[in-house]
């Protein structure tokens, strides 16, 4: 015991804890680290996020922001705690678990334990205290209502007196079927997700939480420059401190590794600053300690000398005839083609700053645009933003001799898999990369530099090591494209377009990363759903000293479809006609090509239209006494989906016991993937979905599958795993109808059984049979194998399937302070079939949700290449009390899709549409022009006194 | 992440006082401001941290002699229950309601908010607007310090390095009215953009204003007192024409500035709307 260590005693979940901490210890870390109890997370370490919110004497606090000494005599309960002794959950645990009310599940221990508090002191709570109770706890998945729903719900469970779960059961959307689709057993039901007990009780592993022998940690030394040669690192300060045992440079990956470089297209990223830093925050060198408080105060002691360069802040600067350029050394411009390459690759022309670019034309654009009766022209903007995934970047690597394993929070198992293997030269039999669940991912972790990071650290020091970024650090690691979108549109008089030319400028930062796949999107898709004779796009992804630009959910989608539905609202008001109606004059419909030899749209957008304007018909009266301004907007987007050559692969083993366990690689990132895949298999065996148990990521165990991305995981390997399920049952019908002397055709596998025969015989007995042939389990194979990804057109690539979205807002304005408030939203989909509506709703509600801090207030803010709002506390996101009770979401269903049972994909679909709804709305309520996201007060404030000028 | 410099926790106040004569000590109550600082998240850490969570002497909330007392370790979840705020001084309540979410109301004190001194620290116009009196402590004993002299400059108080902010006396009067706004409300956890305090009194049969106090948070260097609009509205009748000019005279006091949260004319002409909306609603127009 130190002379700063005080004695500790308290209840924790009912038992008495007596022991010794420093009197620095937080709250955070006696739970977690000293008690084990994992369930509470830590992410902001603020204060400001709410997730490691715990119960001190009933209370909530911030675990992080709380000494462990204030807690001293007082009853603590965290999320382990919240169930009985025997394991029956709360109401509310109960009621989350009903309601879909958590999908990562890495923010829900912190939700419960303020809900908790809340029920204890206010047991019937309206939704308003619900919203004001849980505002201090931050969802990126969910979009909160169903959180909100859950709590409601749990009240009138404790009201009724009755145990968890006696309440009817959730009525979570208009078209939930409340039990399976017709003509199915477990499709279309509201199953609770196969990972929810895990979630609500704490229980779910994540990348931080594992405990590894022998493990050391690493803090990442940052460039505070955004463009500099490193003149000299001095790290003997760091080195002198106890419990430090390295400072790994980019010399030493040099020497240790066989790559030091990666980047999904071209590998022009070195892991640590080969000589050059080209970012404010690019990671320069790693301390690895003991501990990782060692590891962080020890990084503050390497000086690092930076020369200054020339810096490009903005596309334009990158653009100049004599600008600088970010990529000026030898080594990028021979860059190594990275797990995507091939044509991906093409643009790349670092002597130009460009990244990626995508060039298209068809018709004679001047030609038509000089005839057009009328041409409009405008030049909209939106900003860079992050996705603020609740858990950080994170990995722990492993080395072994002559292998390694790495556990990473990361969307690419299989892409890390090869990547890791070329940085320190193993086949990929050697490497093994398992992913737990995710904490969050929105694009944030598809291609994620702290896993190769972390493996190359790990496999130089020999040793087992955690890189556990903060969010300050998640912050600077990966953002959303900036974007500066020119469009020019022709039109008739009666509008009809005739012409469209469109100059897209993306922000790719200073290293390629994801950018030139996004850009070659953002370009294909910019036109909108409408028929355009004529048409040119010239799209380029700008290398900046500014932090690399990636994936995000809608990728490449959600900037031109601003761009391009502020335009089409713009022309109609200009033509004097109705949005909607000027819209429906040029819309694609179901069938029609978007491009030809692409997939004609298999979505009917002219049929979701008509379905968010009945939802928006519906009257919504002003309260007494509210004077702000109101109007209706509505935004079309179309985004074509898992295109080019994604396969996948599932095994499925069928046990004795009729019970099935399913081999796959899909990445549980919060969307249900593994519930899904478990209701695919569950319908397919003709069993339960509780009685189907799917993987997650091993790349030691569980097959190929290209990537969890593009929201492509319930088409491919939905169908791989229906695949391998039904090569299983038709081994153990084939079997079994030798056995007895019948043909296949005459028996089915149902209920664990083989049935048909006079008999029905399980699988136990046909597993036992003599002459059966099994050893032990029935195994079955599916491959999900892409039949024609090439396409001839300029993308090259064929959709799998198209996510078609209608986005329709009604908003407030107050005119005295620019504030606005949604006061409806309603989303429109087509998703072919829906498996799960808990799940299926929760994407579609979650991702426009995550999309009105978008359209109303995020914005990483940049001066002079440096980051100014790298935290939570200065970077706004939806809350509580941002989300509007009046909210739909609707779906059409026709069983076209290519997935099982005729599912689409949909995790990207209400996402992109809500900024430009948003925005249209807040124009017609104010009469003002928006062309810049995002909509906050000052902005909005600032355009309706412009135009009061004007 | 882990606190790094060392924490020392007394058990009373004489204790505390022994440590702070030893030597200069960052102290920390609910930590909600201060724990960013002491794990690294950000800036430097202080050298040596007081931990003041066991000192029971500061909390606490009375009423004697027509003053509120609110101990300084009080959070603004017990302002927000305390039935003696919300039959003498509901205001209080209210303006606490607004400071974060739950988490930090349960361990957020209004003596942290005071000495934490942020331009934006949401209660501190209010009580410059109360004219509350701030009481001060340390090894050589006890002082008191009228709120429009405890914050100096940036982040700076009137603060000895010995001294801790023992409790607030908060004069109630009879005859006064007080409006408290911050925009963006709604959303308890967002930092304040403009934060604003209005008190006064009715000085005669003529619904004429007297002892006119104005604060206002977010839109200097601390929070402050809007002196010359007070002026203009000292003898005033609230009439569409003093919302006019008052909004006017605070538009052109002020001087806020640009930052990530927002932009100096915006701070400064809804600052002037809001003054205009309460003076509006308080005439009754």
């Amino acid at each position: 015991m130190s002379e700063h260590d005080l004695p500790f005693e308290a209840t924790v979940n009912g038992l008495a804890v007596s022991l010794e901490i420093p009197a620095g210890r937080t709250l955070a870390e006696l739970v977690r680290d000293d008690l084990g109890l994992t369930g509470t997370k830590v992410s902001c370490a603020m204060g400001i996020c709410g997730a490691c919110t715990v119960l001190v004497d009933g209370r909530s606090v911030s675990a992080c922001t709380t000494l462990a000494a204030d807690a001293e005599g007082t009853t603590i309960t965290t999320v382990e705690g919240l169930a009985g002794p025997d394991g029956t959950l709360s109401a509310l645990q109960a009621a989350f678990i009903r309601h879909g009310a958590l999908q990562c599940g890495y923010c829900t221990p912190g939700f419960l334990a303020a809900a908790t508090e809340l029920l204890a002191r206010t047991p019937a709570p309206d939704e308003a205290q619900v919203k004001a109770a849980l505002e201090g706890n931050i969802c990126r998945c969910t979009g909160y209502r169903p959180i909100v729903a859950a709590v409601l719900d749990a009240a009138k469970a404790g009201a009724a007196g009755g145990p968890a779960g006696a309440t009817a059961k959730a009525q979570h959307a208009p078209d939930d079927h409340g039990g399976p689709t017709p003509g199915f057993t477990v499709i279309g039901s509201a199953v609770p997700r196969v990972d929810a007990r895990v979630k609500v009780t704490g229980a779910a592993a994540f990348v931080g939480d594992l405990a590894v022998a022998g493990l050391l940690h690493g803090a990442v030394v940052r460039s505070d420059v955004p463009h500099g040669r490193i003149v000299a690192i001095d790290a003997a300060e760091a080195l002198a401190v106890s419990g430090v045992l390295r400072v790994v440079t980019f010399a030493d990956l040099k020497s240790g590794l066989k790559g030091t470089h990666y980047g999904p297209v071209v590998r022009d990223c070195p892991l640590l600053a080969d000589g050059v830093v080209r970012y404010e925050g690019e990671p320069i060198a790693v301390v690895v300690a003991r501990d990782a408080g060692t590891a962080r105060r020890a990084a503050r002691l390497v000086r690092v000398d930076i020369e200054d360069l020339p810096r490009i802040v903005d596309v334009v600067g990158a653009m100049g005839d004599d600008a600088p350029r970010v990529h000026a050394g030898d080594g990028a411009a021979t860059a190594a083609k990275g797990e995507f390459g091939g044509a991906w690759a093409d643009g790349w022309e670092p002597a130009r700053n460009i990244a990626g670019q995508y060039h298209d034309a068809r018709g004679d654009v001047d030609a038509a645009l000089a005839a057009a009766d009328r041409v409009f022209e405008g030049v909209y903007t939106v900003p860079s933003i992050t996705h603020a995934s609740i858990e950080n970047q994170v990995a722990t690597a492993i080395p072994s001799p002559g292998g390694i394993t790495v556990h990473g929070s990361n969307q690419y198992p299989y892409l890390m898999s090869k990547l890791v293997g070329d940085l320190v030269g193993l086949p990929e039999s050697a490497v093994r990369i398992v992913i737990p669940f995710v904490g969050g991912s929105f694009g944030g972790k598809e291609y994620a530099s702290v896993l190769p990071l972390c493996a190359g650290i790990a496999w130089v020091m020999g040793r087992p090591v955690r890189l556990e970024y903060s969010q300050e650090e998640s912050f600077r690691s990966a953002v959303r494209h900036a974007a500066t979108m020119r469009f020019t549109t022709g039109v008739t008089h009666d509008g009809i377009i005739t012409a469209r030319k469109i100059d897209i400028l993306f922000d790719t930062g200073a290293y390629a990363d994801q950018g030139p796949r996004v850009v070659r999107q953002a370009g294909y898709r910019a036109p909108g759903p409408y028929r355009i004779p004529n048409l040119q796009v010239d799209a380029l992804a700008v290398y900046t000293n500014k932090i690399p630009a990636g994936a995000y959910r809608g990728f490449g989608a959600s900037q031109p479809i601003f761009a391009c539905e502020r335009h089409m609202d713009e022309i109609a008001a200009g033509l004097g006609l109705d949005p909607v109606a000027f819209r429906e004059r040029n819309l694609l419909g179901l069938g029609d090509d978007f491009v030809v030899g692409d997939l004609p749209l298999d979505c009917d957008l002219p049929e979701q239209l008509r379905i968010a304007r009945e939802e928006m018909a519906r009257p919504l009266p002003v309260a007494p006494g509210d004077t702000r301004l109101r109007g209706a907007g509505y935004a079309i987007g179309l985004k074509n989906t898992a295109s080019g050559n994604l396969p996948s692969t599932a095994i499925a083993r069928l046990h004795a016991d009729g019970s099935a366990t399913v081999l796959a690689s899909s990445v549980e990132i919060g969307q249900g993937t593994l519930t899904m895949i478990a209701m695919v298999v569950a319908e397919t065996l003709g069993i339960a979905a509780e009685r189907v148990r799917v993987t997650t990521p091993d790349t030691a165990v569980t097959p190929f599958d290209q990537r969890t991305s593009s929201s492509r995981s319930t088409v491919h390997l939905g169908v791989a795993a229906q695949r391998a399920a039904q090569d299983a049952a038709s081994r153990a019908i084939a079997a079994a109808a030798r056995l007895l002397g019948v043909e296949p055709e005459t028996l089915r596998l149902a209920g664990g059984a083989i049935t048909g025969a006079p008999k029905p015989m399980s699988i136990g007995a046909l597993l036992k049979a003599p002459g059966a042939g099994f050893g032990g389990e029935i195994i079955g194979v599916g491959d999900f194998v892409p039949e024609s990804p090439e396409a001839p057109t300029n993308f090259g690539m064929r959709a799998g399937y198209w996510e078609g979205s209608v986005g329709a807002a009604l908003v407030a304005v107050d005119a005295e302070t620019g504030e606005v408030e949604v006061l409806r939203y309603v989303t429109v989909s087509d998703v072919g079939r829906i498996i799960n509506p808990l799940t299926a709703h929760g994407q579609e509600e979650g991702g426009a949700v995550m999309a009105f801090g978008h359209a109303l207030f995020e914005d990483s803010q940049f001066e002079d290449g440096a980051f100014l709002n790298p935290s939570l506390v200065d970077y706004r996101v939806p809350r509580t009390t941002d989300v509007p009770s009046d909210f739909t979401v609707r779906a059409l269903e026709r069983g076209d899709g290519p997935g099982p049972f005729g599912a689409k994909g949909l995790g990207e679909s209400s996402i992109i549409t809500v900024a430009p709804a948003i925005a249209n709305a807040v124009a017609a309520a104010t009469g003002a022009s928006f062309r810049d996201l995002p909509l906050n007060a000052w902005t909005v404030w600032r355009a309706m006194r412009e135009r009061e000028q004007a | 992440m882990p606190v790094e410099p060392p924490v020392e926790t007394p058990r009373d106040l004489p204790e505390a006082f022994r440590l702070l004569a030893l030597a200069p000590r960052t102290p920390i109550a609910g930590g909600t401001d201060l724990m960013v600082r002491i794990t690294g998240e950000i800036g430097s850490p202080p050298d040596q941290v007081l931990d003041l969570s066991r000192l029971d002497e500061l909390r606490g909330i009375a009423l004697a002699g027509g003053q509120l007392t609110v101990g300084a370790l009080t959070t603004y979840a017990e302002i927000r229950r305390s039935g003696l705020v919300a039959r003498s001084l509901p205001v209080l309540a209210e303006a606490a309601a607004t400071v974060g979410a739950v988490q930090i109301q349960n361990r957020g004190t209004l003596g942290g908010n005071i000495a934490n001194a942020s331009p934006a620290g949401d209660t501190l116009p209010l009580l410059l607007a109360l004219e509350a009196v701030i009481e001060v402590g340390g090894p050589r004993g006890e002082r008191s310090i009228p709120a429009d002299q405890f914050w100096i400059a940036y982040r700076t108080t009137a603060l000895a390095p010995d001294e801790l902010v023992l409790r607030v006396r908060i004069p109630l009067v009879e005859a006064r009215q007080v409006r408290f706004r911050k925009v963006g409300t709604r959303r308890a956890q967002a930092i304040s953009k403009v934060v604003l305090a209005l008190a006064w009194e009715q000085a005669d049969r003529k619904d004429r204003w007297g002892h006119v106090r104005l604060a206002l948070g977010s839109v200097a260097d601390r929070p402050i007192r809007a002196r010359s609009t007070e002026l203009y509205l000292e003898g005033s009748r609230a009439t569409l024409e003093t919302a006019d000019g008052a909004a006017e005279t605070v538009a052109a006091e002020i001087r806020p500035i640009d930052d990530v949260r927002s932009t100096a004319d915006y701070r400064r002409q809804v600052t002037a709307r809001i003054l205009h909306r309460i003076i509006r609603d308080a005439g009754g127009w």
